[in-house]
């Protein structure tokens, strides 16, 4: 996945300007837990939290919650150790592989 | 034959090395110049033949084997983050997977079908060595007891200072000198008013002087720095709390706001104590212990 559920909260909220507590109000969370959401990895919220969430900020449920698989894709996980590979998109991944095989033969 | 180095036993090594070749002073460390250095001549035919950076949003660095008919190892980097410590660190962390983790996993980690928690708890081990070995190589314990004393008074401007020196993050710094200092201070990474995590020096975790952050959110106290973001103050210098707003004592708070990376850095100094009394065990039987005793 690109970005988690928790950076899309977060992203989505400061760009409405909506405080921690308002978002909480707004959704009948508590200012602690949408602080959560944002910035841990507490267990996936319900469907309608999710929903009522997604419509507060103004997007689909959908749109919030990941569909894509949390792994590196297999041509690019071979043989090396990631960081943060969770937040590998595709052109990201497609610039690391052609350095990949462009490693110079000046570099031999 | 490689000898299973741990991190700090890899980072002393070169650090040996760069210190007879270039003398105590040689920082900021060059972690490319090195690495293809070092291991060409230790490890010739699998050594680190490439080095690449790229503006790759989203991507720190990893260690990639070379493909087939090219030797030896490579690092990619994101060379495009506005902060020359934390690529720098990066660099010393993929050298750190290369020492360390290349010959127990020949090729690589493969993420199976059904493996991706023990994959990921794996990952978190390994990630920890090879920070460990990055910060060692690039903050020898011995320099930077020099910079500043383990007994000093620090102020962010000297521990900036030191980030320089070491070209590393304000973060990796504050970290480093944390593990030697013998005075109490705690550091408080914090976002929208709650605590992301902290760290406590030895001093300070024996007196009690920790957050814990695995549980609920702490949120950070509203008369703090860290809170009122009150760009007026000089955060960097610090303001003097009385006891009840961090903890039960007084603390000086220093505290500067990152907005690149939306987090608020503090750094919280205590003075010495021996204990916390209200912290010693209780000889009572408490209600807890008469409760399970009961069972």
């Amino acid at each position: 996945m690109a970005t988690t559920l928790g950076e899309k909260i977060h992203r989505l909220r400061k760009e409405k300007k909506l405080s921690l507590e308002k978002l909480g109000e707004l959704t009948d969370s508590s200012k602690s837990y949408i602080w959560e959401l944002e910035n841990k990895n507490p267990p996936r919220p319900s469907a309608e939290k999710i929903a009522r969430i997604a419509a507060v900020l103004g997007v689909t449920a959908d749109h919030l919650v990941d569909t894509r698989e949390a792994r590196p894709d297999a041509s690019v996980v071979d043989d090396a150790f990631f960081r943060k590979y969770r937040n590998m998109d595709a052109p990201t991944k497609e610039k690391i592989r052609q350095i990949v095989e462009l490693w110079g033969d000046e570099n031999k | 034959m490689t000898v299973a180095f741990g991190p700090n036993r890899w980072a002393i090594e070169i650090t040996k090395m760069l210190n007879m070749v270039f003398g105590p002073e040689h920082f900021p460390i060059d972690v490319v110049a090195i690495a293809r250095e070092y291991t060409a001549q230790r490890f010739p035919g699998d050594a680190i033949t490439l080095a690449e950076g790229a503006d790759l949003p989203g991507f720190d660095g990893a260690l990639y084997r070379a493909p087939a008919g090219k030797n030896g190892w490579g690092i990619v980097y994101n060379n495009s983050l506005a902060s020359r410590g934390r690529i720098n660190f990066t660099l010393a962390h993929e050298f750190g997977h290369y020492l360390l983790h290349r010959v127990e996993h020949p090729n690589g980690i493969r993420c199976g079908a059904q493996d991706v928690v023990r994959w990921d708890s794996a990952y978190g081990q390994i990630e920890h060595q090879a920070n460990q070995f990055a910060a060692t190589l690039l903050m020898p314990l011995d320099d930077f007891r020099r910079q500043i004393d383990a007994r000093a008074h620090v102020d962010l401007d000297m521990i900036s200072h030191c980030a320089e020196r070491y070209r590393v993050s304000l973060i990796a710094a504050i970290l480093r000198w944390l593990v030697y200092t013998e005075r109490r201070a705690v550091l408080v990474v914090s976002r929208d008013g709650f605590i992301l995590w902290s760290r406590a020096s030895e001093a300070a975790a024996k007196t009690g002087a920790v957050f814990r952050t695995s549980g609920a959110p702490i949120e950070i106290p509203p008369q703090s720095l860290a809170a009122t973001q009150d760009l007026l103050v000089d955060g960097r210098a610090g303001i003097l709390h009385g006891a009840g707003v961090w903890f039960d004592e007084e603390v000086r708070e220093m505290t500067i706001f990152s907005e690149q990376y939306e987090f608020t850095i503090t750094m919280l100094l205590l003075e010495d104590r021996d204990r916390y009394f209200q912290l010693e065990p209780d000889p009572e039987e408490d209600t807890y212990d008469r409760f399970t005793s009961q069972r």
